[in-house]
């Protein structure tokens, strides 16, 4: 058994016993040396992960594989998960006494991630998925003294559950008519059968509920309103990233249906999904509601990569998941400053937020606009390699619907912008920004600049990462 | 010299690259400091410029780079099947341009010191300036779509950041949403424009794709027709061309130097270049090209149509640059890029001229903007009076001042590639601008001056840029005259070189027209011999749809009222209340169920399962009724 | 009777009493009477594991599933006081009719591709005991998710205890 495949997981376990122990040993005092302490975990953790490029191999009877695509969507989750305690390590030291268990949830839910990544099976992918999810169920609820928290968890929880069973049903038919678990093995096309199909299909529809598609979106917009403001940016970012990552290794790593049959399930989704987001992110007045529509709206263009099925298309989503992820937590970022400052998460409390916080409003601003695919941010380059790997195999409505919605999404990007550095603030107070916060937002802010301005750095990677992935 | 010219010849991405320098530096270091701020600005934006004169410099040293442009470019980022580049190409069509934008740049930020001198975010405009020259920069050297496209979407950016510049204005931040706003319509078509290039030709590179185009043209026409209009769309937004222009004229919400530098070197000219870019393409797409003839010259006429009865200063200047773009687009449309680019350079120097002079007016008025308050204003402000009547006599035609030969050797071009109705029109518009431009000159400058007004001469450092511009608006155009034997067309050009021949017959008709109209802007606003009451009177209707500027906003207000955001919000409703909540949604009108009630007891959790379940059969159904089933499934699990 | 009708006719009936008690669980009013039916379908389930020879798997379904769990579900009943489910389970007869129609949709087509399809008998019933096999399974070909799942109920558990220590006043 080689357990470098295992390295990142191990250490990520340990890590996350470790802090249970310290969060146990620890007083209330201590609170803020935890938040350092996770924040110095995960950057180990990071780092280990750059040892693991180039392994390229599979091990444990099939159930586990490690390939750079694996490695490079674990980066997606580190990198999410490091942005995200930066920016809310405040926030959840406001929590009431016992915020100490807080980091711990989040090491196990990118435990979680990081397995769906290197899943080579059915059943490490579902066990990971669970241990994602149960972790985010409580996080998710964390804020106890609050309602709206409580009640997001209940619901989480419910609707969570019903779509691990939906996966988990959909995993049994698969198995019963491919007789085998694993990826690899799956039987070829000319086999497939009535039975296969279903099981994708409810595959498709568990999945969809983690990556907020349409029409499985629905949980999203209040989950995320409800959320403590950090919580709701991991779940945006690195539980959606994980949901990808799950869903290229089932249907292009393992294939249990044809791509020609399953392609046009995708493609429909793909199509109303970016449509209904970015239409029904227009008229939100809630910040975090129209974030959390905008990436339903994300969700549908990452799924455009997804039906090129090809390394051009797994090139997109991972350089589109990671650019995501960080333009998405810089704005979750600035939510939350805004919020604790200000108590509400209307978009009418950001008016004039240039005056109060400069560097707040320029980070909401460039992310937003990456967000929205304009150049020369990130989010344009992400979107033009998502986009051109459909149309590379003549498939050009996908991506037409792409545009069109890019062009609307500006809209309703702009408007938080136009609120931003137009309008008079209400209560021209400064907005205190905290060192980690500040680091966070620049940190931010220059990647999603500096990734659109010279994407190669990055753009190599996810290549290497995308080929690695069929093996080539 | 040679060294320099050589360095500057292959370092040329120095030149976008200092202005941006100095926007780094203002942003990070010098927010407080106004004198550097400006300092940094000018000089940096000032070595840019002697850089382009280097540049010039070469490619007068070395002719062959006119027909063969100088590229080199690094690798921008790659996938599977494309690498994309960025880079410099550099052309005798690239040398103007750079050596106008640098040039026009840093005049408006000379004139700035003066103009802004005592504003608030003194420093912050630098840095807009800054930023503002530096994308057109980049824009000017691009060697491929994608490069142009992203500078060309900065300089969207910046013109939003600038034209808005006076946030606490609610017109300026309308003005700037409806610039940045309809730029995107047309940015739309020029993205997938691009992308389609790139799909059937397999190449962004201007170079590369000069060598494709050709073949491509016999083997799929209508594509590339289709693709040329696709990639139009972006110039017709970004160079206020019919029917896009609607956020030129709001555009003067800015501070009058960004009109300045809007109007005459740096945005809305980029669509003009984008289409001497790609011309290699337009030349092969008859169709296309045909289109670009028409519209420009219908945008020329329409714009100095509403031009006739605008009141505001600004306001009838921009609608004279978009009828002199509509000039430009129309002589690309013809199929004379040389009479095109020729027409750019010297409508930059009188524009720019003109809007500074404007400003200039404006300043010492403290923003009153209507011409007929204003009036004999040449008695206080001399220097300004006579900087706008040179640009006005330049903009009208009458030689020997630049606008002269550039828009007679529009007109030659015209009527010699036989667009004879074009020719016309083109000519009447010439007797209009002569007209609404002197009927501006003669309302503002001359006539009684308003006892309310206390005008005075503006300090020299915004007299000095205004002096260098008008010394190039007299002399500018003789580069390009009929007798310069090698002038502004060999170095200009697309294809072999035609010397500019003098045909008397296209540039008398021209002139008299233009005399004609300053005479009759004399006849009415000068001598008051007639009344413009009366006239406008007797118009009635005409006027009236003029002065509305044909309504084109309010319609256009209307699309967006009811499609942007009615979608939406029908959208909205019928998710929450339709598929969201199908039973009990409307509970949710009635809020004071409490939050908890609200959410987890009235059912909606339930809804959310039903919905999912319903969605579950329907993509099996419709995966049905995709052929899923049929096609390659056989009964039967695993092979043996 | 032949071996093979008995094993039919004993499967059909354990598994409509797995049905049945879980409609029951599912309907009745009284919260100690559903968990007392939801006990019954879980115990049956073990019936199923018999029958397929899971010897193994049967023990811990009643185990767990026939002892700790019910056990729990009833304490959790009785310590929230709360005996009947009709104050906070409202019944909506729109909602019902939907609910079946969709429920009954969803069967149709899951029949529906059930019966169209042929599936290969592996064969795989043995007549040793299975735990063998099972702790083999599990600490070889699936070790990674055994131990997935030990993190995964640690987890659990940590946001049991943290949800029911409840929030503090700040």
């Amino acid at each position: 058994m080689n357990f470098n495949l295992l390295s990142t997981e191990i250490a990520t376990a340990l890590f996350g016993s470790v802090l249970l122990i310290l969060s146990l040993v620890t007083g209330k005092d201590a609170r803020r040396g935890l938040g350092h302490a996770t924040l110095a975990g995960l950057l180990v953790l990071l780092l280990i992960t750059f040892t693991q490029y180039g392994i390229n191999s599979g091990g444990f009877s099939g159930t586990w594989i490690l390939d750079d695509y694996a490695v490079f969507m674990k980066q997606v989750f580190i990198i999410a998960a490091i942005l995200v305690v930066f920016a809310g390590k405040s926030y959840v030291e406001d929590f009431t006494g016992n915020c100490n268990e807080f980091y711990v949830l989040m090491v196990f839910a990118l435990l979680g991630m990081m397995g769906m990544a290197s899943a080579g099976d059915l059943i490490t992918l579902y066990v990971s998925l669970e241990t994602m999810t149960i972790s985010f169920y409580i996080l998710v609820a964390y804020n106890l003294t609050s309602g709206k928290s409580a009640e997001a968890g209940l619901k989480y929880l419910i609707l969570g559950a019903l779509s691990s069973a939906v996966i988990l049903y959909g995993m049994s038919l698969v198995y019963g008519a491919a007789g085998t678990t694993l990826f690899a093995k799956m039987p070829p096309v000319s086999v497939a059968s009535p039975v296969l199909l279903l099981g994708a299909v409810m595959l498709v529809a568990g999945f969809g509920f983690k990556i907020a598609a349409v029409p499985f979106h629905m949980w999203s917009p209040d989950i995320y309103e409800g959320a403590p403001t950090p919580v709701t940016a991991f779940l945006a970012v690195a539980s959606k990233a994980a949901g990808f990552a799950a869903m290229l290794r089932v249907f292009l790593g393992g294939t249990p249906v044809a791509p020609d049959n399953w392609l046009g399930i995708i493609a429909v989704l793909a199509a109303i999904t970016m449509i209904i987001g970015n239409l029904v992110a227009i008229p939100q007045t809630g910040i975090k509601r129209m974030l959390a529509y905008s990436s339903i709206a994300q969700a549908g263009y990452i799924l455009v990569g997804l039906m090129a099925a090809d390394p051009a298309g797994v090139n997109g989503v991972l350089f589109y998941s990671m650019i995501y992820a960080v333009a998405n937590v810089g704005a979750f970022a600035v939510v939350i400053a805004v919020e604790r400052a200000t108590g509400s998460d209307e978009i009418a409390v950001f008016g004039g937020l240039w005056q109060r916080q400069p560097l707040l409003a320029s980070v909401m601003t460039v992310c937003l606009l990456s967000l929205a695919g304009i150049p020369p941010m990130a989010g344009f380059v992400g979107k033009f390699l998502l986009f051109s790997a459909i149309m590379d195999q003549g498939i050009y409505w996908p991506a037409f619907i792409g545009f069109v919605m890019s062009m609307i999404s500006v809209y309703y990007y702009l408007r938080v912008a136009l609120v931003i550095w137009r309008d008079e603030p209400k209560d021209p107070a400064p907005i205190a920004v905290e060192s980690g916060m500040r680091l966070a937002v620049m940190a931010a802010l220059a990647v999603t600049v500096v990734l659109g301005v010279y994407p190669a750095v990055l753009s190599d990677l996810s290549l290497a990462a995308a080929k690695s992935f069929f093996g080539m | 010299m040679t060294d320099f010219v050589n360095f500057a010849l292959y370092h040329a991405w120095l030149i976008p690259a200092l202005p941006f320098l100095a926007f780094v530096l203002i942003v990070f270091g010098l927010r407080r400091h106004e004198k550097a701020a400006a300092a940094t600005a000018i000089s940096l934006t000032g070595i840019s410029f002697l850089l382009a004169l280097g540049v010039a410099g070469a490619v007068f040293s070395r002719p062959e780079l006119v027909e063969k442009p100088l590229v080199y470019s690094a690798r921008w980022f790659s996938m599977a099947g494309l690498s994309v580049e960025m880079g410099c190409l550099i052309d005798g069509t690239s040398a103007m341009m750079l050596f106008v934008v640098t040039l026009i740049s840093t005049l408006v930020m000379i004139y700035s010191t003066g103009y802004m001198h005592g504003d608030e975010g003194f420093t912050r405009f630098f840095a807009y300036l800054s930023l503002f020259a530096a994308s057109m920069l980049g824009l000017v050297i691009a060697t491929n779509f994608l490069q142009l496209f992203v500078f060309w979407e900065l300089v969207g950016l910046c013109s939003y950041l600038l034209i808005g510049y006076y946030y606490y204005k609610v017109s300026a931040r309308e003005a700037a949403k409806k610039a940045f706003m309809t730029t995107r319509v047309g940015d739309f078509g020029l993205l997938v424009g691009i992308v389609l290039i790139q799909t059937f030709l397999g190449t962004m590179d201007f170079v590369e794709l000069s060598g494709k185009l050709p073949a491509f043209a016999k083997e799929a026409p209508v594509l590339l027709t289709t693709i040329g209009f696709l990639v139009f769309i972006g110039p017709i937004g970004k160079s206020g061309q019919f029917p896009l222009h609607v956020w030129l004229p709001d555009a003067m919400e800015g501070p009058s130097p960004v009109s300045a530098l809007i109007h005459a070197a740096t945005m809305v000219v980029a669509g003009v270049y984008l289409v001497a870019r790609a011309f290699t393409m337009f030349s092969v797409a008859p169709e296309a090209q045909h289109f670009v003839a028409y519209l420009g010259g219908f945008t020329a006429f329409f714009a100095a149509s509403i031009a006739l009865t605008q009141r505001e200063m600004k306001r009838i200047l921009a609608y004279s640059t978009i009828s002199q773009l509509g000039y430009m687009i129309m002589a690309l449309g013809v199929g004379s890029l040389t009479a095109s680019m020729f027409h750019l350079m010297t409508h930059a120097y009188f524009k720019a001229l003109m809007f500074l002079a404007a400003g200039s007016a404006l300043h010492a008025l403290h923003g009153k903007a209507d011409i007929f308050e204003m009036g004999g204003l040449y008695r206080k402000m001399p220097w300004t009076a006579a900087f706008m009547v040179i640009g006005a006599i330049a903009i009208a035609g009458i030689p020997p001042f630049a606008g002269f030969w550039s828009k007679d050797e529009i007109l030659v071009m015209t009527k010699l590639h036989g667009f004879t109705g074009l020719y016309y029109l083109a000519s009447v518009t010439a007797f209009m601008t002569a007209f609404y431009m002197f009927r501006m000159v003669f309302t503002a400058f001359f006539g009684k001056e308003n006892p309310e007004n206390h005008p005075h001469e503006s300090p020299v450092s915004m007299l000095v840029p205004m002096g260098v511009l008008a010394v190039l608006s007299v002399v500018g155009g003789l580069v390009g005259a009929p007798f310069v034997a090698k002038g502004f067309g060999y170095w200009v050009r697309y294809g072999a070189y035609h010397h500019p021949e003098f045909h008397a017959d296209v540039a008398g008709i021209s002139v008299l027209l233009a005399l004609l109209g300053i005479a009759l802007a004399w006849t009415i606003y000068g001598a008051k011999k007639v009344a413009a009451k009366d006239l406008a009177a007797k118009a009635g209707f005409l006027y009236t749809l003029s002065y509305n500027k044909y309504y084109i906003d309010e319609l256009f207000q209307w699309i967006n009222r009811v499609f942007a955001d009615g979608t939406g919000k029908i959208l909205y409703w019928v998710d929450l209340y339709i598929v969201d909540g199908i039973v009990n949604g409307l509970a949710r009108l009635t809020a004071f169920a409490g939050e908890r009630f609200r959410y987890v007891q009235n059912g909606q959790v339930q809804h959310y399962a039903l919905v999912f379940f319903a969605s579950v059969v329907f993509i099996i159904l419709l995966s049905g009724l995709l052929g899923v089933t049929t096609a390659g499934v056989q009964s039967g699990g695993v092979a043996g | 009777m032949s071996n093979e009708a008995v094993y039919g006719i004993m499967f059909y009936l354990v598994s409509a009493v797995v049905l049945l008690s879980a409609v029951a669980a599912v309907t009745l009013r009284n919260l100690i009477h559903a968990a007392l039916f939801l006990a019954i379908s879980f115990v049956s389930v073990a019936g199923i594991y018999v029958l397929l020879h899971a010897d193994f798997l049967a023990a811990v379904q009643v185990l767990i599933y026939g002892g700790a769990i019910p056990v729990l579900i009833a304490f959790g009943v009785m310590l929230t006081r709360t005996p009947g489910a009709a104050g906070s389970n409202p019944v909506n007869t729109k909602t019902y009719i939907w609910g079946l129609g969709i429920t009954g949709a969803l069967f149709a087509v899951i029949m529906l591709s059930l019966l169209k399809s042929k599936f290969a008998m592996q064969g795989l019933i043995s007549k040793e005991p299975s735990i063998e096999g099972l702790a083999r399974l599990m600490l070889g070909d699936f070790l990674i998710p055994f131990e997935f799942a030990a993190i995964l109920l640690l987890a659990a558990m940590i946001g049991a205890i943290i949800l029911a220590r409840g929030g503090e006043a700040k």
